[in-house]
């Protein structure tokens, strides 16, 4: 359902103009999404080397995509989805990047957190923390968790994103929990 | 980080959903200049071209059907059951040819 707005009326504009190759224009939707992609991408990766390399990535790749984007969508959640893609990518990823050698469990297990203070020192803010114990789960689950506990995504949201059906995203939130729950459980979180 | 450290490690939560109230309420960095770099970037960077629209066409969807496993065994179990009834056709006519022929002088 296309948006209708003096905002999406801008965009448009703006988005307009870039598909045209305007580089200015693009500056414009860049400078003004900023903010939101971060919140978002924030959320898969704390550290701010990463985090830098996947908001560039994300509007990289929606440069390069403009040509496809068809105005029946709002241009923000297609630019979205594209952010979406760039931390489920990142999640896939983790085991070669800084936060993934920092969160694999085999070299820091999660019950050193609260005694060691190496570890706690590690792991500087409740982010980081919740991405610690979500590395543990499976890349597809991590970034459903993710979206749905740290970004605060409604779930059929989630759903449009991963092209899951209501029913299918329901039963992956499901599943997703209880692999989390059995993790919680191992180092004596609670599940709440 | 722009987060204040010690009131996380101080009171580590237990608690998963407070765990993760914390982590949603974090606010993202808000220094993160990337427009210098991204533009530089992007005037090196080559755009995508809309892939024309091709409307497939029955043709297409035969080369594409004709392309599947299944199809294919298919096919060729269709072709050999075509020729062994053709054969088993043709032995027939000649039969009922050669029949016709020793039996018509008598017949008429």
């Amino acid at each position: 359902m296309p948006e209708s707005g003096p905002d999406s009326d801008v965009d448009l504009s703006l988005v307009q103009k870039a598909q045209a190759g305007d580089l200015d224009a693009f500056d414009s939707l860049v400078a003004k999404y900023q903010p939101t992609m971060t919140g978002i991408l924030y959320r898969f990766a704390p550290d701010r080397a990463d985090l830098e390399d996947m908001v560039q990535d994300t509007f990289v790749r929606a440069w390069k995509g403009l040509p496809r984007w068809t105005p029946n969508q709002p241009f923000v959640h297609w630019l979205k989805r594209i952010g979406v893609n760039v931390g489920l990518e990142f999640c896939r990823k983790r085991k070669n990047s800084p936060l993934g050698r920092l969160v694999d469990p085999e070299d820091h297990p999660l019950e050193n957190l609260a005694t060691d203070p190496v570890a706690e020192e590690s792991v500087r803010n409740a982010v980081e923390t919740a991405q610690f114990i979500l590395a543990q789960v499976p890349p597809e689950d991590r970034s459903l968790l993710t979206l749905l506990y740290l970004a605060e995504m409604p779930l059929a949201e989630i759903a449009d994103h991963f092209g899951w059906s209501r029913a299918n995203a329901k039963i992956k939130a499901f599943r997703a929990r209880n692999r989390l729950k059995s993790i919680l459980k191992k180092h004596d979180y609670k599940f709440d | 980080m722009t987060t204040n450290s010690t009131d996380s490690s101080s009171s580590s939560p237990k608690s998963w959903s407070e765990l993760a109230r914390k982590a949603s309420a974090e606010p993202a960095p808000d220094d993160l200049d990337l427009r210098g770099s991204l533009r530089a970037h992007l005037e090196s960077t080559p755009r995508e071209r809309p892939a024309p629209v091709n409307v497939p066409t029955l043709w297409d969807d035969l080369v594409a059907l004709s392309q599947l496993r299944w199809m294919k065994i298919s096919l060729a179990g269709g072709v050999a059951v075509s020729c062994g009834l053709l054969a088993a056709w043709f032995q027939t006519l000649q039969e009922v040819q050669e029949f016709v022929y020793f039996t018509a002088p008598f017949l008429i």
